[in-house]
Parts: structure tokens; C-alpha cells; sequence
């Protein structure tokens, strides 16, 4: 069975299938996906951010398992996520 | 990927947001201005859950989305709530003395509840933070409601 990843929307945190702590979404430039610059094609589609001089991953097409490898070679992986996507569930981390 | 030639300058001042008496006090005897605003919970922000019980061991777990019910019953069907808690019915954003009208500014914590990321299971989140421009005696919140279509950090 495929990893699941869950993301918080009261915390904008995203977790592993565990429930742990992947990453805090947080854009302190508070970038939107309209904002941010089309780049190349590339395997996984993406924008680039002038401010942070970063790319911003569009997870929606992208499998757990690539999102969690992106994210353990560099923590401040910059991700966009829809609520709506399929390869993500919705769930507050209640306590 | 091709990164664009000309970067934008958009280093803007960040300002905080004080949730307690304490802090508050703290902030004005270090120069800044706490503006006090009432924290107020918006009827048009709203979250949904669900409780399931494993009916063998009696374990809870918790739902939050229609696609992922895994087939469970509910021991509480999903119900809609407001989902923030907040430790003071009233906030103060901190004015540095140096501010100066017309300036745009980021709320980093904004105290108004305005609606941020909607999710079409009709869940509706508040925004955590917004740019604002000092009128001098308050913000102008200077929220574009399309920006708030998609999670980003």
C-alpha cells in the first residue's frame, strides 16, 4: 500500500503516514502560485520564486514517497498544495 | 529550471502580533505601540470532523475529509465547528514608533479573521497572515482573496 501523506490545514503542517512532522508550510513572502515565475519543463512541474530565489514544487503530481525524498535531501523545500489533491488527505492533528 | 534575471525587492517590515496581557506590556515598555483589537470569530470560517470507534477496541480516531472514511462508522458524523482557540478575546498588533503612514507592512499574525484557503468539501480556514498598509491609526488589510488558492512554504 502506497504512503499517504495528511496535511493540517488549521496548522499548515504536512505528515507522514505516522503522523509525523514533514513540514510547516509557511511563505514568509506570502506567495501565491499566480505570483511566482513558470520556469522549464522539468519532471516534476514547478515555479520559481524571485523573492527566495527558490523553486516551488507543485505537489499534485508527485508521489508521497518523491515528496518525502525531496524533503529529507532539503528541509526547506518549498511545496505548493491544494486541498483538493488526490495524493493528499485533509486531517487536523487533533490532539 | 531557468531562474528569472531581475529578483523583486520585497523585503517588507514584519509586524507582531502581541495574544497576551503580558506580552502586550512587555512590547509597550520596549517602545512599541500595542493597537488593541477585539478578537472576533467569523461565522463564514469553519472546519467539519468526524469521531469512528473501533467497535473491538474501542479506539478513536478522527476524520476530517469525505474521501478517506476507509469504510468506517462514525460514532459522531461530521459536524462543522469554528476551529481556533485563541488565548485572549483581544489581540494588539505592536506599532513600532518608527512607522510611518503609507507604509505596507506584514501582519504576521493577523487578528481579524478573514477568510484564507477555502477547500470544496465547504471547509473554510482563516488567514494567518496578510499584507497592510499603516494608515496612522490602524491597517488597511490588503488581502487578494486569489491568492489563498493553493498552500505555499
Amino acid at each position: 500500500m502506497p504512503t499517504k501523506l495528511s496535511l493540517d490545514p488549521l496548522r499548515q503542517t504536512l505528515h507522514d503516514s505516522q503522523g509525523r512532522l514533514l513540514k510547516k508550510l509557511h511563505c514568509p513572502k506570502l506567495k501565491s502560485w499566480n505570483q511566482l515565475t513558470p520556469g522549464v519543463a522539468s519532471p516534476v512541474p514547478q515555479k520559481w520564486c524571485e523573492s527566495c530565489d527558490r523553486a516551488v514544487l507543485d505537489t499534485a503530481q508527485m508521489s508521497a514517497a518523491d515528496i518525502m525524498r525531496r524533503l529529507k535531501d532539503d528541509p526547506q523545500t518549498c511545496l505548493a498544495i491544494q486541498l483538493d489533491q488526490k495524493n493528499i488527505e485533509v486531517k487536523v492533528m487533533y490532539g | 529550471m531557468v531562474k528569472p534575471s531581475q529578483p523583486e525587492n520585497d523585503a517588507l517590515r514584519v509586524i507582531q502580533t502581541a495574544r497576551t496581557v503580558d506580552e502586550m506590556n512587555q512590547a509597550a515598555r520596549n517602545g512599541y505601540r500595542p493597537l488593541v483589537k477585539p478578537v472576533i470569530p467569523s461565522a463564514k470560517i469553519r472546519s467539519k470532523f468526524a469521531v469512528y470507534q473501533d467497535p473491538e477496541t474501542g479506539e478513536i480516531s478522527m476524520g476530517s475529509d469525505y474521501r478517506f472514511n476507509g469504510g468506517r462508522v462514525p460514532v459522531i458524523p461530521f459536524s462543522w465547528y469554528y476551529p481556533y482557540t485563541f488565548p485572549n478575546p483581544f489581540a494588539a498588533y505592536l506599532i513600532p514608533p518608527d512607522l510611518h503612514v503609507g507604509e505596507i507592512v506584514i501582519l504576521e499574525d493577523l487578528i481579524e479573521d478573514i477568510e484564507g484557503i477555502h477547500w470544496n468539501q465547504g471547509d473554510v480556514y482563516r488567514l494567518a497572515s496578510c499584507e497592510a498598509e499603516w494608515t496612522g491609526d490602524d491597517f488597511i488589510l490588503l488581502h487578494d482573496e486569489s491568492k489563498t488558492e493553493m498552500l505555499i512554504g
